[in-house]
């Protein structure tokens, strides 16, 4: 084994993850060899040095009164429907999703044929506010339609939201909700979990073309 | 014996509310440590920790992770790389506190000879300075393990990476910071 790979076994080592093999492998090649010798002196004093260096106190207190303020507020406000109620959440919502859906391309494809507006297709990067902000609009109404009183946070998301991405992450994890079907929150959350937009090309409606 | 996350978060379902008070101080070293080393000082910090809780509070049904401390950091890593994308600079440890201070000036020295503690004090904020310096994913690696006390194994994870490449972005960081304390080892004669 090299020093390169004896270090990592180090670092192991030192998060609790390393094996007693690795320890014995490490005692081995440290007693002959001077370099990572120095290597685990200089790793222990960084990793002390930079352990010492926390913050002296944490955050605000009002910060964690508010978030114990959250904590109750939301334990009161839940409230679970039975079984049967959410088979029919479950059918309103595709049959909202159907509606929406054709509602969206509809009303995107008369802006289209609108011939007192011009669309660049293309013309405008994808994270061009004015599109972004259409579409997480057009994907509120649709979450408007799906929303439960139980989750307004998500409509809440989705008005927060500042870009398409994130607005129609939001609509596919309500949808698979209202089906029965828990999202994986972190797998959506994730920056790798990158949807496949190329079926929505951004649009962008410019001024009325003057002749 | 402390009752695990896992029992905490199932209490606080069946409206026990004062379980998540229970974690909130649990995981409040670890996780406001990472997230002031990786903010613009406290107010950001702070602003952060809160939007971390109230977003691991409105998904806490869903949650079905085996660490719920790697669960809170990869909600606050999100955040604070959606403001940094937002404000552009990322953060400094050489930002300047509410307090007039810099992160590494609020480092707390350790109880010995006034000498050796400034000499430490002096160390501890050229280290700092070395981590702000270091390139997102590395000083990411490195602040979740020295201040969160995460193993490689969630820190990769939370990164969505292998094991490997957070060791190896681990130890791209140390070999870093070891040219920080090259100098001193030298002085030191060793």
């Amino acid at each position: 084994m090299n020093c390169q790979e004896i270090e990592k076994l180090m670092l192991l080592e030192q998060s609790g993850e390393g094996t007693p093999e690795d320890a014995g492998t490490i005692e081995q090649h440290v007693a002959s060899c001077t370099a990572c010798q120095r290597y685990r002196d200089e790793l222990a004093a960084i990793l002390s040095l930079a352990e010492a260096a926390e913050p002296s106190d944490g955050p605000a207190p009002g910060v964690i009164a508010a978030i114990e303020e959250e904590a109750a507020r939301r334990a009161t406000r839940v409230i679970r429907f039975p079984r049967p109620a959410l088979q029919w959440l479950a059918y309103a919502a595709a049959a909202a999703l159907l509606v929406g859906g054709w509602l969206l391309l509809t009303r995107n494809a008369e802006r289209v044929n609108d011939p007192t507006r011009m669309v660049h297709q293309g013309a405008q990067p994808a994270g061009n506010p004015m599109s972004s902000m259409e579409t997480a609009a057009d994907v509120s109404v649709l979450v408007a339609m799906l929303a439960d009183e139980t989750d307004s946070d998500m409509v809440e998301d989705i008005e927060m939201a500042e870009d398409r991405e994130q607005a129609i992450k939001v609509l596919a994890r309500q949808l698979l909700r209202l089906q029965g079907i828990n999202t994986d929150e972190d797998l959506l959350a994730d920056d790798l979990f990158q949807p496949d937009l190329s079926a929505f090309p951004p649009t962008h409606v410019s001024a009325p073309v003057t002749s | 014996m402390d009752m695990p996350d896992q029992e905490l978060l199932d209490l606080y379902r069946q409206g026990d509310t004062g379980a998540i008070g229970v974690l909130v101080e649990r995981h409040r070293r670890p996780l406001y440590g990472f997230i002031l080393k990786s903010t613009e000082g406290r107010t950001d910090a702070d602003e952060i920790f809160q939007e971390t809780w109230f977003r691991a509070l409105r998904r806490i049904d869903s949650y079905k992770h085996q660490n719920f401390r790697a669960w809170l950091m990869r909600i606050a890593r999100n955040l604070i790389i959606d403001r940094a994308r937002r404000k552009k600079p990322v953060a400094s440890l050489d930002a300047e506190t509410e307090d007039g201070q810099t992160m590494a000036e609020s480092i707390p020295g350790p109880a010995r000879a006034p000498a050796e503690e400034a000499r430490d004090h002096e160390l501890g904020d050229r280290i700092a300075r070395a981590v702000a310096d270091l390139p997102d994913d590395q000083r990411e690696v490195f602040l979740m393990r020295t201040q969160a006390d995460m193993s490689f194994k969630d820190v990769a994870e939370t990164q969505g990476v292998s094991v490997n490449t957070a060791l190896a972005r681990m130890h791209y960081a140390i070999g870093k910071l070891r040219a920080v304390l090259q100098d001193e080892y030298e002085q030191l004669g060793r």
